[in-house]
């Protein structure tokens, strides 16, 4: 069950962490084209 | 005289039958597409898979029954059998997987349909079939099927799963460059792998499923375009069903869903079961990651600082789509292309293959589905060189262990230092060598080093110069580029020196 329990937020864990630093990646994206 | 004869034909008994086994393993997975052919009547691919698998079936059963021997004697598998084992089983695959491409006759010769099976096996992605809007659901199948099991590894895949024999298996796994043991047993360390990737498959394709027909795609059409781009994004490979490639969807929820996959493919499969066990704080300390993050966000801002100075791009989502999309594809090693492929030769500008070159060079992750010369390779170096500057300004006396964190703390000693510095520098001759066989037919020089690092890193990018009207040298080239940097040389080389000291002996008096 813990083994269970440890793999479903292990998989979020790792989803969440990328999509956060797509999100990075977007604003600064954001930023560069604001200020060129 | 018999007793040197016997002794010679002995290891080459072994590495035919555990290169028989590997054959016959990843030829039974014909089954599927000839399955998925006879279910949708599509008779010309049927016939092809079954003339493919029967030639492969007999192949695999002639090397088994040559080396029969090895079971009945129960022989030892030394280091050089496996790493001898492991590259052989790829050029042999890669004949006998081009045999349906070539038969379908969407290839335009049999060099062709090896360099695709090449491109699938090392996830490369790079395409010379023809017609591919046209192509068999089967052959589809088929080719994103090499892709995936490519990634994982198809030595790992047929050892693990597909023959009973593995006594010495880790020699073979090593020998595909996969050389981390998540559990003491390489079966289990294997079926890990397979099981982290299944469940990835699942979600994946389920996502984009249901994204393709939010999209607009029909229902059955959409499950296939999802498990298709699925396997291509886990496996860092790029093949797509279409000519269009990622450009088909038109949609930026299906290539977000795709980033999130590829980058999640280039990961340590390490780094995953680690997280998985409740390591969460290993993809922030592992060396790895943090090289990967540092280098694409780098790769990504000077990317789109060059393109915005270039007037190429007018916002921030198009700038998104366009450029980093494509930053983190080449540095994932993935090579799907939000953009066609002579764009980059005329609207990027010598800065942006620059950073294009730079990225797909670095790659993925080490253990993962990834190409490149690796994010660990790059974090050992770095801090080898931090390390040997810090050792110089501080006094003789002051003796300090330097370590870095990859699943756990390691020592960083000179050996590692030394074996990662010379794998990239192994990457690098390969690609220089390429970039200079592409410059003697002609291409331009960023051309040329934008298609040799494509097809050293694994990547798939193409600026233009893989066609099917390409030099014959040139395509013979990147088949071996493609090879080379997928099994990380040392194999290869292994093989190489087999063949080299065969070939001396037999000119040995006895």
């Amino acid at each position: 069950m813990k083994k269970a329990k440890n793999e479903i937020i292990g998989f979020f864990t790792e989803l969440i962490l990328i999509s956060a630093f797509i999100a990075i990646i977007y604003v600064t994206t954001f930023v560069i084209m604001r200020l060129r | 005289m018999m007793i040197t004869f016997k002794k010679r034909f002995y290891s080459i008994r072994i590495i035919s039958y555990y290169t028989g086994y590997i054959v016959l393993g990843i030829t039974l997975l014909m089954i599927l597409p000839i399955i998925t052919s006879l279910i949708l009547r599509e008779w010309n691919p049927f016939f092809d898979f079954t003339i493919s698998i029967s030639i492969s079936g007999i192949f695999g059963m002639l090397l088994v029954l040559f080396g029969k021997q090895t079971r009945d004697n129960k022989s030892y598998v030394q280091w050089k059998h496996g790493l001898v084992v492991a590259s052989l089983s790829w050029i042999f695959l890669m004949v006998l997987c081009a045999i349906p491409y070539w038969l379908s006759g969407h290839s335009t010769s049999f060099i062709d349909s090896c360099f695709d099976v090449m491109s699938g096996f090392t996830t490369t992605g790079v395409v010379l079939l023809q017609d591919l809007d046209h192509l068999s659901l089967g052959l589809n199948l088929w080719r994103h099927m090499l892709t995936f099991i490519g990634g994982q590894g198809i030595v790992v895949l047929a050892l693990a799963f597909l023959v009973k024999q593995v006594g010495g298996a880790y020699k073979f796994y090593v020998g595909e460059g996969k050389d981390i043991e998540l559990v003491p047993n390489v079966k289990s360390t294997a079926r890990i792998i397979w099981k982290i990737s299944m469940i990835y498959l699942f979600v994946g394709t389920v996502a984009l499923w249901i994204d393709g027909i939010v999209i607009g795609l029909n229902p059955v059409s959409a499950f296939f375009h999802g498990l298709f781009i699925f396997c291509s994004a886990w496996s860092t490979g790029g093949f797509a069903p279409t000519t269009q490639n990622i450009m088909y969807y038109h949609s930026f929820s299906f290539e977000i869903i795709t980033i999130i996959f590829f980058i999640l493919g280039s990961l340590n499969f390490g780094l995953h079961y680690a997280i998985w066990t409740g390591k969460k704080r290993e993809l922030i300390k592992n060396i790895e990651t943090q090289s990967f993050f540092i280098t694409s966000f780098l790769g990504c801002a000077f990317a789109v600082i060059g393109l915005a100075k270039l007037n190429v791009y007018s916002g921030a989502i198009s700038a998104f789509r366009r450029v980093v999309y494509n930053v983190l594809s080449a540095h994932t090693t993935t090579g799907f292309g939000s953009i066609y492929a002579r764009q980059f030769a005329l609207e990027w500008g010598d800065f942006g293959i620059f950073i294009m070159v730079a990225v797909m060079l670095i790659g993925g992750s080490a253990c993962s589905t990834a190409g490149g010369f690796k994010g660990l390779r790059v974090g050992i170096v770095f801090k080898g060189l931090i390390a040997d500057i810090r050792k110089l300004l501080s006094s003789e006396r002051n003796v300090k262990a330097y370590k870095f964190h990859h699943i756990k703390d390691n020592l960083l000693d000179d050996t590692i230092v030394k074996s990662s510095a010379l794998i990239i520098l192994c990457y690098i001759v390969t690609f220089s060598i390429g970039t200079a066989i592409g410059t003697y037919y002609g291409y331009p020089l960023a051309s040329s080093a934008f298609e040799s690092a494509s097809v050293t890193g694994n990547v798939g990018l193409s600026i233009g110069i893989t066609v099917p009207s390409m030099p014959i040298i040139l395509k013979l080239y990147y088949i071996i580029a493609m090879y080379l940097g997928r099994l990380e040389f040392l194999s290869v080389f292994t093989l190489i020196g087999y063949v080299i000291g065969g070939i001396k002996k037999l000119w040995v008096k006895e």
